[in-house]
């Protein structure tokens, strides 16, 4: 689906990518992992084409970014960036019916079931008629992932070949909105929904992703299956913590991040 | 379009209605409407001295009154939509075009014309209107190459002059304020500079420029000047929705499948070009394209779709209004339209900076 291939980027003097590589296949859960500075948003960044590979290639379907003209690329992935502060009042429904003009003919003739599947899946339903910019920032994050499963075209099930790139969707929300939305993530992906992250929480990573790529100072340190690559060894290189893996009655392993 | 014909507009309409009755009423020679009526339908009025009275309020009216008003809803239309189009295209509901130093630019496009052009260039009818716009143009471009200066960045940081753009290409308000202080120093100095040059009647002439007036409404080149701003500011409303998404960011717009380059690009050259030739016909009238869309937004809330025909609606309401004030409270004489608007505008500019400031 995407093929990153030796891509550099420097801002100044500073590099804040340094020859990456990434594949990432079609329906798959995918996080990029890394502490702050990392570069994360950057690589996010290149993937939504916001800012363009200097060196190296970003393909996307065999294309690069520049060759998708912006309504053909908004057919095929939404994006949910970190921050979206406005200073116009806009409703909630008006944000989530922006999306509307991206979506195909074929998408389009469902436009309202598609903001109203995605309401419910974000169950943001209440926050519908009210004013975006005096939400609180979970509240926002849900209502911008809302906007990105319409533009998806949520209620046509028809998830193959679309890709959903999300920067740190649920750092604000509530636990049970954060498990609910993987939860949610998790169902897409298994119906052809190819799904990009980053994402701070190790155990969420854990949980959900099936690739993670691990950044650091703007270098790949390690990438592949999520369960392999999350080790302690590449925990503590990262972070400097220590890690350990408990298992529940239920039978779940889950990863545990302590000093 | 269709929502201009939405009853939501009625009231506005309502508004407007009234005046224009009263703009056509009310002057130096007050007109009897009713008589003027009657009068446009049948020619032959017995009475001579009553028919040489009407002849004089026909002539008001065909050649003063309808002129005027013409000027005034196109001026306040077009300074309404493309205040509420300029704040959306950068982010910042305090980017009118007279606070940002657009007006002033076309200010000093039309009076380097006056000062030197008329002595050089071609003197045609429409050489003020296309200066003005060039005016116009040029500060537009150094607001936006202040406003864009991350995209710069990121150009020259990777040696890469694609279509990349940074994610918050946003300006703070401070940083918007201070970069319409700075051009609008930059082109009232280059006037200075032009007004020390000029002569005797050219300095009268230029004195309309900086204070704003309608009474250029008769003069021939006028007409296909209005029906120019009429048409690039309508353009405005077909783009509502594109519109809606750059006010969130250009990011956003992006990732909505918008064509930001050419929607944002064109829509700026579009309204920079129509504000152009509003400061050639009418001279610098501030802060109707500040306080229009706010009450806009007030009444129907963000979406562009209604606050860009309501700021025009009310633009003209407004202006209709500040040309009665104007031409009747130092009768016989005339105040500058823009010293009303100016009075009752920056108040409320100063009320919406501290409401700014508080959030």
């Amino acid at each position: 689906m995407i093929n990153i291939s030796n891509v550099t980027l420097s801002i100044g003097d500073k590099i804040v990518l340094e020859n990456i590589s990434w594949e990432i296949v079609p329906a798959t859960f995918n996080c990029i992992v890394g502490p702050n500075g990392a570069g994360k948003t950057t690589l996010l960044k290149l993937l939504t084409g916001e800012i363009p590979s200097a060196n190296g290639e970003v393909l996307f379907d065999n294309k690069t970014l520049t060759a998708y003209k912006a309504a053909k690329l908004a057919q095929k992935r939404a994006v949910v960036s970190q921050f979206h502060d406005t200073q116009f009042p806009f409703k909630c429904e008006e944000i989530i019916e922006m999306s509307f003009e991206a979506l195909s003919t074929a998408d389009y003739k469902n436009a309202s079931q598609h903001k109203h599947i995605a309401s419910e899946k974000m169950r943001i339903g209440s926050l519908l008629p009210r004013r975006f910019d005096r939400l609180s920032g979970g509240e926002q994050q849900r209502v911008m992932c809302a906007r990105a499963l319409t533009q998806l075209g949520i209620a046509n099930h028809a998830y193959q070949g679309k890709l959903l790139l999300l920067d740190e969707p649920t750092s604000s929300m509530d636990i049970q909105h954060q498990l609910a939305f993987f939860t949610l993530l998790k169902e897409l992906c298994s119906k052809g929904l190819t799904v990009v992250t980053v994402l701070h929480d190790l155990d969420h990573v854990y949980q959900y992703a099936d690739q993670v790529i691990l950044l650091m100072n703007g270098k790949k340190i390690d990438a592949g299956n999520a369960k392999k690559t999350l080790r302690q060894e590449n925990i503590k290189k990262l972070y400097g913590i220590n890690s350990s893996f408990v298992s529940l009655a239920s039978g779940n392993e889950h990863l545990l991040v302590h000093n | 379009m269709r929502l201009l014909l939405s009853p939501a507009f009625f009231s506005l309409y309502i508004a407007l209605a009234i005046a224009v009755i009263a703009s056509t009423i009310f002057g130096a020679i007050p007109l009897k409407l009713d008589d003027l009526f009657f009068s446009l339908f049948s020619d032959n009025f017995s009475n001579a001295a009553a028919s040489s009275e009407l002849d004089i309020q026909k002539l008001v009216l065909l050649e003063l009154r309808i002129p005027r008003l013409l000027l005034g809803m196109t001026v306040g239309i077009a300074l309404g939509i493309s205040g509420a189009c300029f704040q959306a295209l950068f982010k910042n509901p305090l980017a009118d075009p007279g606070i940002v130093g657009v007006s002033a630019g076309a200010a000093t496009g039309a009076i380097a014309y006056i000062v030197l052009g008329s002595k050089w260039l071609f003197n045609t009818n429409l050489s003020l209107p296309i200066t003005a716009m060039l005016g116009a143009l040029m500060a537009t471009a150094l607001l936006f190459m202040l406003s864009q200066r991350r995209i710069f960045f990121w150009r020259t940081a990777s040696n890469n002059a694609s279509n990349g753009f940074s994610s918050s290409p946003t300006m703070n308000t401070a940083t918007l304020l201070l970069a319409g202080i700075a051009i609008n120093a930059l082109f009232n100095s280059i006037n200075g500079a032009l007004i020390f040059f000029s002569d005797e009647q050219q300095l009268r002439e230029l004195t309309f420029w900086s204070l704003g007036s309608l009474t250029r409404a008769s003069n021939q080149f006028t007409l296909p000047v209005l029906l120019f701003i009429l048409f690039t500011t309508a353009i405005n409303l077909r783009y509502a929705k594109a519109i809606n998404a750059l006010s969130l960011g250009d990011n956003h717009a992006y990732f909505l499948g918008h064509n930001v380059q050419r929607v944002k690009g064109g829509l700026l050259v579009l309204n920079t070009c129509a504000i152009g030739s509003v400061v050639a016909l009418s001279g610098i009238i501030g802060f109707v394209g500040l306080v229009m869309p706010h009450i806009a937004r007030m009444l129907f809330g963000a979406n562009n779709q209604w606050v860009l025909p309501a700021s025009g609606l009310l633009g003209a309401i407004a202006l209709l209004l500040a040309d009665i004030m104007a031409r009747t409270i130092v009768l016989p004489a005339e105040m500058p339209i823009g010293v009303i608007t100016g009075l009752i505008g920056s108040p409320f500019f100063i009320w919406l900076l501290i409401k700014s400031e508080q959030r």
